[in-house]
């Protein structure tokens, strides 16, 4: 079930209801036949999935705190990785690693029969596998205690506001807050709703009709200018931020009105002087597991400075990996950790300093860095590696600063985009300061833009694929 | 929990306002350019002389009513293809007359693409029509909620609001449907789009040797190819092809001409399989008596009649249609 859809509209406020008419020690129940319910609703067969991944983190995690030999619990651990990570693998990665292997050989005139598996990547499973992995280390680390409740250990892993994509929650964070009689108050209510709001309009406003412009000069790439492919780099940032946190507004909106605090995932990423901040605030859920089960980890085996710059970088190529198996998104990563590896470099110099010190230029590095992300992410939109060094190439040797060129194709839609984007960078500044007296203005406005300026509700989130 | 409930009634409220105040003060003012006028006219007009013309944006860049014949009508809509004409033909032939039938037709007409060819905001302010419900539904692009007044029109405001702003200017012509303009992008941007069909053409090429030779081709590849060959080979769909003809036979009181507009030569270069055209159009003349089909495909246009490469412009079409009246003169009279 798709979040802007009519159906989730029905489906939320009915699971509302009901929690709010059963007793605490039933709701259990009812979120996770809803969760369940809201991921079969997309293919049922796949719960089978979420149910395997559930019932061997559950069997493993109770083990790991059991046991007091090291070795069994290692064991435990790895059985709790094998069985997730081979998911994974199986559904995201497999055809990846054959193709590669299968060109590979091919260089070596060694021609195998590669076959294509017509696997269909099930939805979120990089984000509830990433959960639930989080729970077995967290419970063999000591960090957290085994869950003895099938039930409720069942909900966390697929609670349904965040199952599909994310944030990736923290068992110690969230089940005791799926276990507490929630204390929903009127300003909680408010700040759900206002949430949910946001979610949609980024979502069905901004992110889809940006997409519009994008999807065409990308459909057309030899027939755009290299200016065209730059405006269309910079709009795809924004789209890419409104569809992902749109989600998440709306998944921590909907966790909110049940007495659930998610986290945060954005913080005004695109904002920001370089990339170690942009990534800090930039998918927070992810980074800081990615920062906590694998950057610590090699960071404890070598932290000279030059194994810490290696393993940085490695962590954003995993960061780009994780989104796709596909080469563009390996050079997404890799271009993103090497221009952060120079900054971190060039940080602490005399102009470094200089810049930051001075209010416009620090204001300059933030557009400079928006800039560069921007080129990086056309790895991330594009559909091979070819197609992301042509449009770079293009976009270099092409761009200049002519309005008539960019609004010489595609001229409606380019203008939608920006009108768009403009609408998406007031409320958010809005949003930021409202006060509840004016609540009641803020509701109106953004009901009638989603209204107004919504798009076809079938467009899939981008993180959806993931 | 009011609070809670409060923006979905307010939500009801708005929609509803919206709906009314769309349905007051914006439909009424769709021209005769607007995809659902023409559906909705074609509905609903009896003329027994009217000479529908239908086909896609190439067919509504090229069909000047005017220089045609009084009782031409050009129906042509973007991103319209079979999917769509079935429909309209079905609705035409349905209606008790002889006038002759013009199809603008070209290499991908007979795809099968619903997702990217029936565009909803066409049949929008007659989605509640039996027969829209209906074929919107066969093809897979018909919502329960557009059957809601108050939602009914989500997703298509803005577009539909956009496609009001069309005014005749001296440089943008509009007659009677079609839609024609005095533009030509200049050598340079010209070369740019038919640099950009050339290369497509390439990676078709590249891409099948390799597929031929056995070395694999990775899954992006295998699904370019697939899409390259949709764009550049003629579709040569036997099941639609034989829904069509059986169409026409079952009214042979009908004359169907099936017009292939002029095309760049950078369009027809990546046209590998052009001889199974020219047999199918063969065959339509030799052994369908009311169906006609007409190749001006390779209709000598010098570059400054183009408005892309895939589409004529004013001039093109003024040209192209002086000596298509000619050539159908003893059909549509």
């Amino acid at each position: 079930m798709l979040f802007n859809s009519l159906d989730y509209l029905i489906f939320l406020p009915l699971v509302v209801v009901a929690f709010y008419l059963i007793p605490n020690r039933f709701r259990w129940m009812l979120l996770l036949a809803a969760s369940y319910y809201f991921y079969m609703c997309w293919k049922w067969q796949y719960i089978f999935l979420i149910l395997i991944s559930t019932m061997v983190d559950f069997y493993a995690g109770i083990q790991i705190a059991k046991t007091p030999d090291k070795k069994k619990k290692r064991w435990f651990l790895l059985m709790s990785l094998f069985v997730n990570l081979g998911f994974l693998f199986y559904f995201k990665y497999l055809n990846f690693f054959t193709e590669n292997t299968a060109m590979l050989l091919s260089q070596f005139n060694i021609f195998t029969d590669f076959t294509y598996y017509d696997i269909l990547l099930p939805v979120g499973i990089s984000f509830y596998t990433f959960q639930t992995l989080s729970y077995t280390i967290d419970v063999y680390q000591g960090k957290a205690e085994p869950e003895t409740h099938l039930g409720y250990f069942a909900l966390y892993v697929s609670y349904f506001p965040q199952l599909v994509a994310g944030p990736i929650e923290r068992s110690v964070r969230l089940i005791p807050q799926l276990k507490r009689e929630p204390n929903v108050t009127s300003d909680d209510i408010r700040y759900a709703v206002n949430k949910i709001l946001l979610g949609f309009f980024k979502k069905v406003v901004v992110a889809d009709t940006v997409s519009q412009y994008i999807n065409l000069v990308y459909a057309n790439v030899d027939g755009t200018t290299g200016t065209q492919l730059y405006m269309a780099a910079f709009l795809f940032s924004v789209q890419l931020f409104a569809d992902f946190s749109g989600y998440t507004d709306i998944a921590i909106g909907s966790a909110r009105l049940m007495g659930v605090r998610l986290m945060e995932n954005f913080k005004r990423p695109n904002w920001q002087e370089n990339h170690s901040a942009y990534w800090a605030n930039w998918h927070i859920s992810l980074t800081s597991w990615i920062r906590d089960y694998i950057y610590i980890p090699l960071a404890r085996l070598n932290k000279s400075k030059g194994a810490l710059m290696l393993w940085s970088v490695l962590i954003l190529v995993i960061i780009g990996f994780w989104h796709g198996a596909n080469w563009t998104f390996i050079m997404f990563g890799l271009t993103n950790g090497l221009v952060m590896l120079t900054q971190r470099l060039i940080r602490n110099t005399k102009f470094a300093i200089a810049m930051r010190s001075n209010k416009i230029t620090h204001e300059l590095q933030k557009y400079l860095n928006l800039n560069i992300l921007c080129l990086e992410a056309v790895y991330f939109r594009s559909v091979d590696i070819d197609m992301a060094h042509n449009i770079l190439w293009k976009i270099f040797t092409e761009f200049n600063f002519s309005i008539s060129e960019v609004l010489s194709l595609y001229k409606s839609e380019f203008l939608m985009a920006v009108f768009v984007s403009l609408l998406l960078w007031t409320t958010v500044l809005f949003n930021n300061k409202l006060k509840f007296k004016y609540n009641w203005a803020y509701v109106t406005t953004m009901l009638f833009l989603i209204i107004f300026l919504g798009q076809d509700l079938k467009n899939q989130f981008v993180y959806f694929q993931f | 929990m009011l609070l809670f409930f409060y923006p979905l009634l307010l939500a009801g409220v708005i929609a509803l306002v919206i709906d009314q105040s769309f349905e007051v003060f914006v439909l009424p003012k769709r021209t005769d350019l607007d995809n659902s006028f023409k559906v909705e006219r074609l509905l609903g007009e009896t003329d027994p002389k009217e000479i529908p013309v239908f086909g896609s944006s190439k067919g509504r860049s090229s069909f000047i009513p005017d220089s045609l014949g009084e009782t031409v009508f050009n129906y042509s809509m973007q991103k319209c293809n079979f999917d769509v004409i079935f429909f309209l033909l079905e609705t035409e032939l349905a209606k008790d007359k002889d006038a002759p039938i013009i199809i603008e037709f070209n290499a991908r007409s007979f795809v099968h693409r619903p997702q990217h060819t029936i565009d909803l905001a066409t049949f929008m302010p007659i989605k509640n029509n039996p027969s829209v419900v209906e074929y919107l539904a066969a093809n897979d692009r018909l919502d329960n909620f557009q059957l809601v007044p108050g939602v009914r029109y989500y997703g298509s405001y803005v577009r539909y609001i956009r496609s009001l702003n069309r005014k005749e200017t001296p440089n943008k012509i509009i007659n009677r449907g079609g839609l024609f303009i005095d533009y030509y992008p200049g050598d340079r941007l010209l070369r740019r789009f038919t640099d950009s069909r050339y290369k497509m053409i390439e990676k078709r090429e590249e891409l099948e040797t390799r597929a031929a030779s056995g070395k694999p081709l990775t899954y992006m590849e295998d699904q370019m190819l697939d899409q390259l060959q949709i764009s550049l080979d003629f579709a040569y769909n036997k099941d639609r092809i034989k829904k069509f003809e059986d169409m026409v036979k079952s009214h042979p009181n009908r004359d169907i001409l099936m017009v292939f507009t002029p095309h760049h030569p950078s369009e027809l270069a990546g046209l590998k399989n052009r001889e199974k055209l020219y047999e199918l159009m063969d065959h339509w003349n030799e052994d369908i008596p009311n169906l006609y089909a007409f190749d001006y495909s390779d209709f000598p246009l010098p570059d400054s009649c183009f408005k892309n490469s895939s589409h004529i412009n004013l001039e093109g079409a003024r040209r192209f249609c002086a000596v298509l009246n000619d050539d159908l003169a003893h059909l549509l009279n």
